[in-house]
């Protein structure tokens, strides 16, 4: 039953009891949005792993090729690696972000394929060290006229790293290789990953390569020191 | 003449006491949507967006992307039910001012913001935009601030029991 007598009568704890409601409303929104994280398993196809095979720290990466910032962050990896070398291992995990980036999902299987046939981290050199040259420059995303599609420049990279053309061409259309792509998604959704890339080190979450660069690396040495 | 001028002066403005529910209501939901998204997220995520700024030392940006989306939630909070209105007012005003600055220093330098950070992850708009977004939001703020009125809020309750 209400009573209006159970109201707080002075100022004092009506002003408390306006906090703590104020303070309680914040907590459950974010209680409400936050929902439940879901742990996530480091492993994916010996292809897209990297680095010491009894490695210390293990490094899982989940990254969109047409990125900018995944582009940028290639080369902290890189410098980890030859930093760190053995005592270090990166497992690349597809996050495409097709709502920003309508090739990046063609780019991933692509990048499959290419680990395929056993290539998969000079396929995705190419296409970090390469982005601007195979992701349309035009405002809709779309090719301009005189552009190459983003398919096109696939099969480009995939000749030039010796491919097998026909089992390449093959994997593109099989519905396994989207399929890898899409376990990683909905991996790094539950975690959640909400931007990319995003490094997990040693189980410690770093966003961009700037993050990894620098508090990632003095994470490292601590791993490393007392594992 | 002199008494009825004197009591019309006197009588509370209706339009302002609308407005100012108005004003707690837009600058409240703004506030408390970006605040949870943002707290809600990972807090790396919102540190790498502070980071593409390139305003404060690296060791900072885990800190503010921890503390700034809760202080956007209490201030939301604040607001929507009239809670030290006026305090929550000016402190909405300085985070606006302070976003619409940091915005502006990132045009004026050259670094294009792929992801503002204004209004949680789920809405993304041209820094532009968001600067004038934040410039009404703020203004809204400042003016909540000097000529608010506490209708329908906890700060009425607080100070008059009802």
């Amino acid at each position: 039953m209400y009573n209006i007598a159970m109201l707080p009568s002075s100022r004092v704890s009506r002003w408390a009891a306006s906090a703590a409601g104020v303070l309680a409303a914040s907590v459950l929104s974010v209680a409400v949005a936050r929902g439940h994280y879901k742990p996530y398993a480091a492993d994916a196809p010996p292809y897209r792993q990297l680095g010491g095979a009894a490695a210390k720290v293990q490094i899982v990466e989940y990254s969109d090729f047409q990125c900018p910032a995944c582009s940028a962050a290639h080369k902290s990896v890189k410098q980890v690696l030859s930093v760190y070398g053995e005592k270090t291992r990166v497992t690349f995990k597809h996050f495409p972000l097709e709502k920003a980036h309508p090739f990046a999902r063609a780019a991933a299987v692509a990048a499959e394929c290419a680990g395929r046939q056993g290539k998969f981290w000079d396929y995705h050199d190419v296409l970090f060290e390469r982005q601007k040259e195979w992701v349309p420059r035009h405002e809709e995303g779309k090719p301009a006229p005189s552009e190459k599609a983003p398919a096109e420049w696939f099969a480009a990279y995939a000749a030039q790293l010796r491919l097998d053309k026909a089992a390449f061409a093959a994997c593109l259309a099989d519905p396994a290789a989207n399929a890898a792509v899409d376990a990683d998604l909905e991996e790094g959704k539950n975690l959640p990953v909400g931007a990319t890339p995003t490094f997990f080190v040693a189980g410690k979450r770093f966003v961009g390569g700037r993050q990894l660069s620098t508090l990632g690396t003095l994470w490292i040495d601590k791993k490393l020191k007392n594992p | 003449m002199n008494d009825a001028k004197t009591t019309a002066e006197a009588l509370p403005r209706p339009w302002a006491a609308w407005a100012s529910i108005a004003a707690r209501l837009a600058l409240g939901a703004v506030l408390v949507v970006a605040g949870a998204g943002k707290a809600a997220a990972p807090t790396e995520d919102f540190a790498a967006v502070i980071e593409a700024y390139a305003i404060l030392p690296v060791g900072l940006t885990l800190p503010v992307a921890a503390a700034l989306p809760w202080a956007e939630l209490l201030i939301g909070y604040a607001l929507l039910g009239g809670f030290m209105t006026r305090w929550a007012a000016a402190a909405a005003a300085g985070l606006f001012s302070a976003f619409v600055l940091g915005m502006a220093s990132t045009l004026a330098r050259g670094i294009s913001l792929h992801n503002c950070g204004c209004w949680g992850f789920n809405w993304h708009v041209p820094v532009p935009v968001s600067i004038s977004l934040d410039i009404v939001l703020a203004g809204a703020a400042v003016w909540l601030r000097l000529k608010g009125r506490p209708m329908f809020s906890l700060d009425r309750w607080v100070t008059e029991g009802s």
